[in-house]
């Protein structure tokens, strides 16, 4: 009876191990939220981890101002586990995966070597499958120092709400997750992108984007100035696990109109009546993208039909385009540049002999086995294909007024 | 058979089925069905659910013909007090390895999903120490349990997949066929033996008060779990595409894993995973009283419940016997498979026996045990 | 006393003081045990004297009949005798409570008589009014003549007393259980016979507020000490003859009753027959609370779960006896005891049939997850931060481990401190007196929980999660459930401790084991969720009262139905059907 007592005692003393196996607390661990990868010059990989200061990033003061929020420190090792040790010999927290949202990926090290550690965040748990994945122009490491946002205390969440303007504007693909990614590394209907980012030199006289879509805005090249000097728009194209181009902003629109994944965009067209001038328009879903795969054989041919709803935001040429005959020839002109540009993608997607939109889709439910289409070889056939491209626009609203206002009838702009 | 034991209906015996084969679900099971059928894994879902009905067959009509008994007392009966006693031995042995696959493999899938420094031997310990203690409450406990803990169990699983429906990309599902229908029929065949786990309802015979609660657990158990099955492979295949799929020995915990809700509700994988234990345990819970039973009854002892505890020692003890994870996957596929067909014999085999001798039961099922 | 001599007390006790403190045990050899001894040899002497009068008179009464036999006692003719064994048993005179009135009955010749009754239980004006002045006043005016003896209690009986109900006792026994009922005795020269009134005035609440059991939106009457009241309560709800009340007696010394109220033909006779064995199988000295019956009776009194359910409101208890429970009913507790109880009922109030059906449901749904949270919350949190951290939106993750950075202690420590001192303010604020009880609860929460925070002992989230585990704990309607639940969710923190998810999930299923395989009075504890009977639609949810036509099949009643199908059949939207009514 005297056992019973100190038994319970000793039962209730239990919770008080503190190091039951798996058991950690959390101001223990150092949670990476982003991870870099470049080529190392001893080991395979340099790898770029930012670990976030929870004092600093959640903690009730506003930080001393110009205290980093988050530790970005590199470690060369052969993968992420093993760059743990390395880490460890200085960080003085766990270091944990758990968190990481984002890989960065020096688009060198993509173009030479392809993705080989992404057995890795597949196999690795502490890794989620829901990260996505950017390539970047320079060197990762040197991107995620710069990565220094004014809009937010936390640099990994304004890079994951970059990622959001998929849906505002279209110049980002849909999915860059390492499930996405990864999905369509062994089937031959459809190849991956990924989103790509670049910093910014302000001093270089590089070459800038133009809203004209046969320039486009490619990332690194905004035509602008202030603000941090990291972009990330339009996407790198992988043919299986090796990327092989990087689309402008443009394009990864006219993408996601070719995949449906289209949702909305502000976006200026020329004129066609007054030449250097441009018509914004909000652009809009319309019906479902229709693709046929008209014939199937050595030269595969494709028709594609996107239609797209348009709202007039600005005409400042003072055309009048509400009516009837000049509303259709705004549309023709619109869907006509429209055609420019998916033509560009098919085109450089053909060059590169990749299928990121997915056309193989359509053709893989014409076969019947696994043998068959494994056989009938997509990806060799894709570039071959005929892709015929038409758009339809179909001009609803006008805004708030709707014949243009006398000012700009009167004058003439430039 | 011993104290009290209760009854159990057609409801929660089928419950019980769904969970003993649902929970293999959350295993390799898809994976099984994947590398037989490619995009068509759910054809072959429904194919192996179809063989399974057909080959439960026999056990139903042992149900019918001997309500109310186990399958140590029909076997006793009906092939005589030498012969019958070794069939039961054969049958549970063939349970008893199972439970022990059983406790090895999930101890394995969850050291390596959710607790990766906890040793196994802690998580066999307990999961044996669990499921005698339920197997002690009586098998109606256990059917219960499976009852009430249904939603929270179906709600892992479903949960996942439907929040995995969104990121389904039907075309994955292409080419229609797989690697065609007959590679699937043949494949589907050779897994068709995982109905032999509805034995385990013949050798807790006495807990259903008649042949028909028997013949709708078991007809109802296989049936939901097919469907359940098509469903989950259907939905792993969307996503991950047949070749990742095939990879995958947790395609469920996989598709856990990518649940994304915005930004407040991500990785909850582990919360799923207890589900997971519970199927676990309830399923290592049935195989170890339906092995106690059956030995019970071709041993002649009067009481099922003192065989529990050594039992559960030997099979904790053999449970650590394959060296890794590898070696527990390959005993599983490559010998237990084949001898569930054998397992599937015994009771077509009675029952051939049972119609070929005339035997058959009085309704009344008590005092089985003490039946000459 | 002087200073000097209080000093020389001090300083030499022994010359002051005598060496006899008083102490119960012993306080050296060969010392007597008091007295006890002889007290209980002096008890025995009586019993035994009763009893061998009583087998004499049994010897006698055998070749005389049935009737003779019945009227066996051990009471003798003679009034003196009678009275004095009275009170010895009662060991009056130094006990004060028996009060005795020797009176003349006014017969002609008078008979002497006497009266007794104990102070306190008994109506004294019903003494005076209905019993001493028809005996010694009214009586004149008949002028009756009877022989001494059995013929004179037959008139005085009929004709004299004025009491509503009278009974004929032949032994001391039973004479001294009509006393300490409050009843009085009327004993006549020349007969072997007492004449027991019915004078019950015990001192009790009038019917109050219900304590525990607060509704809203119904009826506020509740049970009290009184157990007569209480079937009268239950009465007033079930007006049919078919409801029955049986009384049993439990405990030797408190010879406590025990009301056994159910419907006949409703009720199992099986089930009547088993509460009843139980209830006389408890062989104990008292029984002074429905709780302690409970534990007696329960199925597994070792479970942290109930098996019967304790109610103190009577629309309960007649809703439970309309389906077939028994209702045990002990004097001076104001509970009953319904048997059996499945683990819904515990979950249910009398609320949610009151109101409107989808709010009930809500209602019930609510509860449901207030059992939930109460018991998993903290094991889930601890679960969570200590063993998968992954889990945590990654902003809030930072906010805790940030918060979390001057805590010096473990996150279970914390939490079991913070528990601690939430059951310590529970306990503290159930035990102090009225007035100042509800303010030191809000007084000590809120400060405590403050200043816990500022002292860096505990991280704010912490307070959260005890403080919403706490509220979900009172949000369960029974009692006794709720201290079942908070044990339960430490045996389950602790599992999660060591274990993580691991361990919670094998704590719920040993949980679960454990509940689907107890049994109330042979019902399963899940029924109807969980049994071979069939489903019922109101155990977790309540449909619309209209609809629910069927008693609980778990009780395995005959009479199903307790409703016509179509209740409501005035209304033009409802099926009209042709079948005649099968109500109950």
């Amino acid at each position: 009876m005297r056992r019973r007592p100190l038994l319970g005692a000793l039962l209730l003393l239990l919770p008080l191990l503190t190091g039951c196996w798996n058991k950690m607390e959390l101001e223990e661990g150092a949670y990476v939220l982003a991870v870099g990868i470049d080529e190392g010059k001893g080991s395979p990989y340099a790898v770029t981890v930012v670990i976030a200061k929870p004092s600093a990033l959640a903690g009730e003061k506003n930080g001393g101002g110009d205290e980093p929020p988050v530790l970005t420190t590199t470690a060369e090792a052969p993968s992420l586990a093993s760059a743990r040790a390395v880490l460890h010999g200085y960080v003085g927290r766990q270091v944990l995966f758990h968190h990481t949202m984002v890989f960065f990926l020096h688009e060198e090290l993509v173009r030479t070597k392809g993705l080989p550690f992404l057995d890795e965040l597949l196999r690795f748990r502490q890794i989620r499958e829901t990260a996505f994945l950017v390539v970047t122009r320079e060197p990762a490491a040197d991107f995620l120092r710069a990565l220094k946002p004014e809009l937010e205390k936390d640099p990994v969440r304004f890079i994951a709400q970059l990622t959001y303007h998929y849906r505002t504007s279209g110049t980002l693909p849909a999915a860059s997750q390492i499930r996405a990614v990864a999905s369509l590394l062994n089937v031959g209907y459809a190849q991956p992108v990924t989103y790509y980012a670049a910093l910014v030199d302000e001093g270089s006289p590089a070459k800038k984007g133009s809203p004209d879509p046969r320039v486009g805005y490619a990332a690194g090249e905004l035509p602008r100035q202030g603000g941090i000097p990291v972009e990330m728009i339009g996407a790198a194209a992988f043919r299986q696990s090796r990327m092989v181009g990087v689309l402008t902003g443009e394009e990864t629109r006219a993408l996601l109109m070719l995949q449906n994944r289209f949702q909305s965009a502000y976006a200026a067209f020329r004129d066609p009546r007054q030449p250097g001038q441009y018509v914004t328009l909000h652009l809009r879903r319309g019906r479902p993208t229709r693709i046929v795969l008209e014939r199937l054989g050595e030269r595969p041919a494709i028709r594609a039909e996107v239609i797209l709803e348009a709202e007039v935001v600005a005409m400042p040429s003072g055309v009048d385009y509400s009516e009837p005959g000049a509303q259709e020839e705004l549309e023709r002109a619109v869907a006509g540049q429209l055609e420019e540009t998916l033509q560009a993608l098919i085109r450089k997607t053909q060059e590169w002999r990749v299928d990121v939109v997915g056309f193989g889709r359509y053709a893989i439910a014409r076969f019947p086995t696994v043998q068959a289409w494994e056989s009938y070889s997509w990806p060799e056939r894709y570039p071959e294909a005929e892709v015929h491209t038409s758009v339809r626009v179909s001009l609803r609203r006008y805004g708030l007024t709707l014949s243009p206002t006398r000012a700009s009838e009167e004058g003439s702009v430039q | 058979m011993g104290a009290y034991d209760g009854h159990i209906g057609a409801r929660e015996g089928s419950v019980l089925l769904f969970t003993v084969l649902g929970s293999m679900l959350f295993l390799q099971y898809p994976q099984y069905l994947v590398s037989v059928g490619g995009p068509a894994a759910w054809q072959a879902a429904l194919l192996v659910a179809l063989f399974g009905l057909v080959l439960a067959l026999p056990i139903v009509a042992l149900g019918y013909r001997f309500p109310g008994r186990g399958l140590a007392e029909i076997s006793r009966e009906v092939a005589g007090s030498v012969f019958g006693p070794l069939l039961t031995l054969a049958v549970s042995a063939w349970i008893a390895v199972a439970a022990l696959v059983t406790l090895r493999n999930f101890t394995e899938t969850f050291v390596i999903t959710i607790v990766p420094d906890t040793p196994p031997s802690v998580l066999i310990i307990s999961g044996s120490l669990l499921s005698v203690y339920a197997a002690y409450r009586g098998v109606e406990a256990v059917a219960r349990t499976a009852l009430a803990l249904l939603p929270v169990i179906a709600a892992g699983g479903l949960l996942v997949l439907i929040f995995s429906l969104p990121r389904v990309d039907t075309t994955l599902l292409f080419p229609i066929w797989g690697f065609g229908f007959d590679r699937t029929l043949m494949g589907s065949l050779y897994y068709a033996s995982t109905a032999a786990e509805v034995i385990v309802l013949l050798a807790v015979g006495h807990a259903f008060r008649d042949g028909r609660s028997l013949q709708h657990s078991s007809l109802r158990g296989i049936l939901l779990f097919g469907l359940a099955a098509a469903a989950t492979v259907a939905v792993l295949v969307g996503i991950a595409g047949a070749p990742l799929a095939r990879q995958e020995p947790f395609p469920l915990y996989f598709l856990a894993r990518l649940v994304y809700l915005g930004r407040f509700l991500q990785r909850t994988e582990a919360l799923i995973v207890m589900f997971w234990i519970l199927a676990a345990l309830i399923r290592l819970s049935a195989l170890m009283s339906a092995t106690a039973i059956s030995l019970a009854g071709a041993l002649r002892l009067p009481d099922y419940r003192p065989l529990l505890f050594p039992l559960a020692t030997i099979l904790s003890a053999l449970s650590l016997l394959p060296k890794d994870y590898v070696a527990v996957l390959r005993l599983d596929r490559e010998w237990m498979r084949p001898l569930g067909f054998a397992v599937l014999a015994v009771p077509l085999l009675l029952w051939l026996l049972a119609v070929v001798r005339g035997k058959a039961a009085a309704p009344s099922g008590e005092a089985a045990g003490h039946a000459s | 006393m002087s200073i000097w001599e209080r000093l020389m007390r001090w300083l030499n006790p022994a010359s002051a003081t005598t060496d006899d403190a008083f102490s119960l045990g012993r306080r050296g050899p060969g010392q007597d045990d008091g007295g006890q001894s002889a007290a209980m040899l002096a008890d025995a002497r009586l019993r035994t004297d009763a009893l061998l009068t009583r087998l004499d008179r049994l010897a006698e009464a055998v070749p005389q009949g049935k009737d003779a036999l019945k009227r066996v006692g051990d009471l003798s003719t003679n009034l003196d005798e009678n009275v004095e064994k009275l009170k010895k048993l009662f060991r009056a005179p130094a006990n004060k409570d028996l009060v005795e009135r020797e009176i003349l009955i006014a017969t002609e010749p008078p008979t002497r008589a006497v009266l007794l009754f104990m102070e306190g239980l008994s109506d004294k004006t019903v003494i005076n009014d209905n019993l001493l002045q028809p005996l010694m006043l009214l009586s004149y005016e008949l002028h009756l003549t009877p022989e001494k003896g059995p013929s004179a209690v037959d008139q005085v009986e009929q004709r004299i007393l004025a009491g509503h109900q009278v009974s004929r006792k032949y032994d001391r026994a039973s004479v001294a259980e009509a006393l300490l009922a409050g009843d009085t005795v009327l004993l006549v020269e020349g007969a072997a016979v007492a004449l027991v009134v019915e004078t019950k005035d015990p001192p009790t609440r009038s019917v109050g507020d219900p304590k525990i059991e607060q509704v809203i939106w119904g009826p506020h009457d509740a049970f009290n000490e009184a157990w007569r009241v209480n079937v009268a309560l239950v009465r007033r709800r079930l007006k049919d003859p078919r409801l029955v009340t049986e009384i049993l007696t439990v405990g030797d010394v408190s010879k406590t009753y025990v009301g056994m109220m159910y419907i006949d033909t409703i009720a199992p006779p099986r089930l009547v027959d088993e509460v009843r064995r139980r209830v006389q199988a408890v062989k104990v000295d008292i029984v002074n609370g429905s709780g302690i019956l409970q534990q007696y009776i329960d199925d597994s009194p070792r479970s942290l779960l109930p098996a019967t359910l304790i109610t103190e409101r009577p629309d309960r208890t007649a809703a439970y006896l309309s389906e077939g429970h028994v209702a045990l009913f002990v004097d001076t507790a104001p509970h009953a005891i319904i048997c059996p109880a499945t683990f819904w009922s515990l979950l249910q109030t009398a609320e949610d049939y009151y109101l409107r059906w989808p709010f009930g449901s809500t209602l019930r749904y609510i509860r449901f997850a207030a059992l939930l949270v109460s018991l998993l919350l903290p094991s889930l949190y601890i679960g969570v931060v200590n063993y998968h951290p992954e889990m945590i939106p990654t902003e809030l993750l930072l906010f805790i481990a940030q918060s979390r950075e001057p805590v010096p202690m473990p996150a279970v420590v914390e939490l079991l401190t913070m528990e601690v001192i939430f059951e310590l303010i529970r306990e503290a604020g159930a035990r102090i007196p009225g007035v100042i009880g509800p303010t030191v609860g809000l007084v000590a929460s809120l400060v405590l929980g403050q200043a816990a925070v500022e002292a860096r002992i505990v991280s704010p989230v912490m307070i959260l999660v005890v403080a919403v585990t706490g509220l979900a704990s009172f949000a369960l309607p029974n009692y006794l459930m709720g201290w079942g639940v908070r044990l339960l969710r430490f045996l389950l923190l602790l599992l999660t401790t060591v274990f993580g998810f691991l361990g919670l999930a094998t704590g719920i299923y040993a949980l679960v084991v454990y509940t689907t395989s107890l049994r109330s009075f042979g019902v399963p504890y899940l029924a109807p969720v969980v049994g071979t009977t069939g489903r019922v639609k109101d155990a977790l949810g309540t449909p619309p009262l209209y609809r629910q036509e069927e008693r609980p099949p778990f009780m395995h009643p005959l009479n199903r139905y307790r409703q016509a199908e179509v209740v409501r059949n005035w209304d033009p939207r409802a099926p009209q059907t042709d079948t005649p009514d099968k109500g109950g």
